[in-house]
């Protein structure tokens, strides 16, 4: 992806994520974060971690519910006219705390 | 944890004892094992698949070219054929074109099947090269999540006629190179 092409994207992605509304009962994302950049096989890809509320029952971090929230998130964006490869993650608010990465992500949205 | 009698089975049971196995601390060794296993519990689910599938005979000679023919498969072409039934590719190839028909052919089951592919083959590949991240336990719980319900997803899909053009796809790059191992 050229540079200017990059920017637009990361604009959109920037301008969906943070403007994401709750969807509807799903399990509460207080934060999100974003990295944009290459996959494994060099694809042009974005990578969003939803950070989940600790309170988050145990049921509801099955598979079969937070990928519907994966899959919400997923749509807005591709919607919104982006075009890398969406990867989608799910940490807890307390996990997020304790992993204290080397790479920050490129953006954060926070949210109560 | 389960026994089962498949490798695919026993690499999803892997990767669920290992991403639970520590009780506070969870190892980044075993959570990034976890996803390796995962991804490797789809990964041969699908080869073993598609190997019998189309290498049908009975025997030793025949379980020997089947076991050649399946090492062939590789992780790059089947993304690509993946990317395809999820609809992240600009259409079908011309060769798919008439056999698929038009966009929405896929059935659900499918195509979360090829999507859990290569999203859990990206999270092996961070999780076997990439320290640069970490991975948390729920991290981890969802993506063994994604591999277990795709397994389920391809039981209730894999005897429609998309899922055997699905494993066509994902065996016609891998025929080149089985032809030069089997003289």
């Amino acid at each position: 992806m050229e540079a200017t092409e990059l920017k637009e994207e990361r604009k959109k992605i920037e301008q969906i994520l943070g403007g994401l509304a709750q969807p509807a009962n799903l399990p509460k994302i207080v934060r999100i974060e974003y990295s944009l950049g290459k996959d494994a096989t060099e694809k042009d890809a974005v990578w969003v971690w939803l950070v989940l509320d600790d309170a988050t029952p145990e049921n509801q971090w099955k598979y079969e519910v937070v990928g519907q929230l994966a899959d919400a998130v997923r749509e807005k964006l591709q919607e919104g006219g982006v075009t890398a490869l969406i990867y989608v993650r799910f940490r807890s608010a307390a996990e997020q705390e304790e992993l204290k990465e080397f790479v920050p992500p490129d953006g954060r949205f926070e949210r109560f | 944890m389960s026994r089962r009698a498949t490798l695919h089975g026993q690499l999803l049971d892997q990767a669920q004892h290992l991403a639970k196995r520590d009780r506070t601390k969870p190892q980044q060794g075993n959570l990034r094992r976890a996803v390796s296993s995962a991804y490797y519990g789809l990964f041969h689910l699908l080869v073993s698949e598609a190997a019998s599938s189309f290498f049908t005979a009975k025997g030793t000679n025949a379980d020997r070219i089947r076991e050649s023919f399946a090492r062939c498969l590789g992780h790059g072409p089947m993304k690509e054929v993946c990317l395809l039934f999820c609809g992240q590719s600009a259409g079908w190839p011309k060769w798919l074109e008439p056999i698929m028909g038009p966009a929405g052919a896929v059935p659900p089951e499918l195509s979360r099947v090829a999507r859990a592919f290569f999203e859990l083959q990206e999270a092996r590949h961070a999780a076997d090269y990439d320290t640069s991240r970490g991975f948390s336990r729920r991290e981890v719980l969802t993506l063994v999540g994604q591999a277990s319900a795709a397994e389920k997803d391809w039981l209730k899909v894999r005897k429609q006629e998309a899922a055997t053009i699905f494993l066509l796809a994902l065996t016609l790059p891998a025929l080149n190179a089985f032809q030069k191992r089997v003289p």
